[in-house]
């Protein structure tokens, strides 16, 4: 059993140096990676720059959007979407809660 | 000691000193990436992945490994999401296409295809890669099982049933 792990094993080793041989890799010369790292940080930079501007601009629209709608809507109307929207989840909130006691 | 300088160098941002490190590895992480997917052409494009994301992500790499180890962990994880967004892994038609290149490669230096690298080339990706990783570079089961991001007995049983498969070809091809 050992030996026989052990010609697996080694026949794997071999096999894979070779294989490794088979293999000539074309590396480019440091000047060459210099300009790809050059390149790489660049376009990395312009990405970051362009998400940024995205989600600036997204902010802005929607701050300025509710900052209109908060002037121009009538007072009642706020009330009404505030209420809306704290009654619902205390309502549920409450029905939950009976629901609890009963049990 | 004169890479961990290299190595610092390219984490304070300097160019060379990173291009020196790349220009390095990137024949180890390509023979690498030749032997876990049979392919050298893809092994080729995956290398030049892995070495853009070492340019991106550089300053992370923490030195608790080897650097080299490091770069395998990076090649490794880029391979699982290529053959992820594949969504299948290659179908035999696939392999045997890899396994056919990689034999001319074999024959043009004039080498016979061991039988083990017949066998290997008949397991699964992931299986062959946790194999490698065990048994040609010695890595431990914890450190292939944070490269390849799968659980220790997952890695564990992957190698167990990939060694009883290759085993029971090479026997077969004994006979």
């Amino acid at each position: 059993m050992t030996n026989n792990k052990e010609r697996w094993e080694q026949e794997l080793q071999q096999g894979l140096d070779q294989m490794g041989g088979w293999v000539t890799p074309v590396v480019a010369d440091v000047h060459m990676w210099e300009q790809i790292i050059v390149e790489e940080r660049r376009s990395e930079r312009k990405k970051l720059r362009r998400e940024l501007s995205f989600f600036w601009i997204i902010a802005v629209i929607v701050l300025i959007l509710g900052l209109i709608s908060f002037t121009q809507l009538p007072f009642v109307f706020v009330v009404v979407q505030v209420g809306a929207l704290l009654g619902f989840p205390l309502y549920w909130a409450f029905k939950a809660r009976k629901k609890v006691t009963i049990q | 000691m004169e890479e961990q300088v290299t190595i610092e160098l390219a984490q304070q941002g300097d160019t060379a000193a990173l291009a020196r490190l790349l220009q390095e590895h990137y024949p180890f992480v390509l023979k690498y990436l030749v032997k876990i997917t049979f392919d050298p052409h893809w092994a080729e494009d995956l290398a030049q992945e892995t070495m853009l994301k070492c340019i991106h992500k550089i300053k992370l790499y923490n030195g608790q490994s080897q650097f080299s180890s490091w770069l395998i962990t990076i090649a490794t994880r880029i391979h699982i999401d290529h053959l992820r967004r594949r969504q299948r892994e290659l179908n035999w038609q696939d392999q045997e296409i890899n396994l056919r290149r990689i034999k001319f490669h074999a024959a043009h230096f004039d080498n016979d295809w061991p039988t083990v690298l017949e066998a290997l080339g008949s397991v699964s990706a992931n299986v062959r890669t946790a194999i490698i990783l065990k048994h040609y570079y010695g890595y431990s089961l914890e450190e292939i099982a944070t490269m390849m991001d799968a659980p220790v007995g997952t890695i564990k049983s992957r190698i167990h049933n990939g060694i009883t498969i290759i085993r029971k070809e090479m026997t077969d091809h004994d006979e």
